[in-house]
């Protein structure tokens, strides 16, 4: 009885869950649309759909622009209107126009501020340092020496051969005497 | 036939091989085994340093200066340091104090470069003036590598600004350490013209990235030398 009450309960908080998740998703994707047409992978109505049905006579209004096709420079015919050649520049208004008023600059100019000349530290200013100049980064120090640890690696290894030597010598013994 | 030892004494032998190995290692992590000096002046080249090519010509043989002692000059800035001996030729600059009311140091990264300290007579005027400089950067010799091999009687010469040398005659050469390091005696009020030369010096003690010693030059204007006189 009480198995069966668990399993309609369990049913019922399953169904549950199942719609506040659906209905959950659905108002973050909304939000998520709202937020970014491009988001998702649903299509916002003023983008142009690429694909689609290729029995659906719509198509996007595409304008190419109508620039002339230029002729294929590398051969031998003359290239359509290059302006680059011996075809007169247009007028340039940067260079033979007068050149624009700058605001920011036309109104007294500050003079040149000379360069303090230089004092010595008066003596009332001279003090000693506290502590010693630190003039060193250790490029010319030698490094440390490693051979202490080779050495004592091979004396602890040498120690720990002849105690197992000293061991098996001592049950030797014991056995024989 | 003689009877092979006992396994008591190889027992014994190998306890005092594994303290002997553990000393040494003990040894090798306390930095004890013994670390050199660092020894700047056979560590480097003169090549990695510049020539003194644009020491000013001075009239007067270098002997000539040796007891010799000079009036004051005028202040004028100091704008670069020779050491004749030593083949030294580097630009001086200001150094002040950092927040810890230390001296400042010159850029690591410029170590050709010398720093005089502003908070101190300015070299050739009364007063000891002090200039220092790297004896290394973390990668090679500086400006003041080979500083420990000066002696006495070598000179220093110092360029100002007003095209004036004040040249200096080395007194002594002293390694103090850091711990002891006379301040006083350094930058103390002296009745003379005089120069000190700091740099780094003796072992380098890598937990503390800093060389253990200083090595302090002693100098005094033994001549003033004016463009023209």
């Amino acid at each position: 009885m009480a198995l069966a009450s668990a399993r309609r309960l369990a049913a019922a908080g399953a169904v549950t869950a199942f719609i506040v998740g659906g209905v959950t998703m659905a108002a973050g994707v909304g939000t998520a649309m709202a937020a970014d047409c491009k988001l998702l992978v649903l299509a916002c109505e003023d983008d142009p759909v690429q694909g689609g049905d290729p029995g659906d006579p719509w198509q996007p209004e595409v304008r190419p622009p109508h620039l002339p096709v230029p002729d294929d420079v590398w051969s031998d015919v003359p290239v359509p209107r290059d302006t680059w050649s011996n075809a007169p520049a247009p007028q340039d208004t940067w260079s033979s126009g007068p050149a624009p008023q700058e605001t920011w600059s036309s109104g007294p100019a500050e003079p040149p501020r000379p360069e303090a000349p230089w004092k010595p530290a008066d003596e009332e200013r001279h003090r000693i340092p506290d502590g010693p100049p630190q003039t060193g980064a250790g490029g010319l120090a030698p490094a440390d020496p490693m051979w202490p640890f080779a050495a004592g690696g091979a004396a602890l290894l040498a120690g720990a051969g002849l105690a197992g030597f000293a061991v098996r010598r001592g049950a030797a013994e014991r056995r024989s005497g | 036939m003689a009877k092979p030892p006992g396994h008591k004494p190889i027992m014994v032998g190998a306890v005092l091989v594994s303290l002997a190995g553990l000393a040494l290692i003990w040894f090798g992590i306390t930095g004890m085994a013994g670390a050199p000096e660092s020894a700047p002046a056979s560590a480097t080249t003169g090549t990695a340093l510049p020539e003194a090519g644009g020491a000013p010509a001075l009239t007067e043989p270098p002997e000539a200066l040796v007891g010799r002692v000079a009036a004051p000059m005028r202040t004028a800035r100091p704008t670069a340091v020779y050491i004749p001996k030593l083949g030294v030729s580097a630009p001086l600059m200001e150094l002040g104090l950092d927040a810890r009311g230390a001296i400042e140091n010159p850029p690591l990264d410029h170590p050709n470069v010398a720093g005089w300290y502003r908070y101190a007579p300015v070299p050739g005027a009364r007063g000891a003036a002090v200039i220092t400089g790297h004896l290394d950067t973390r990668t090679g010799p500086a400006v003041f590598a080979n500083l420990r091999s000066i002696k006495a009687g070598d000179q220093v010469q110092v360029m100002r600004a007003d095209r004036s040398v004040a040249i200096f005659v080395v007194d002594r050469v002293e390694q103090v350490a850091k711990s002891a390091f006379p301040s006083r005696k350094v930058f103390g009020k002296v009745t003379y013209a005089g120069l000190r030369l700091v740099t780094c010096g003796g072992a380098f003690d890598r937990k503390a990235h800093s060389y253990r010693d200083n090595t302090i030059v002693y100098a005094h204007l033994a001549h003033a030398y004016h463009p023209g006189s």
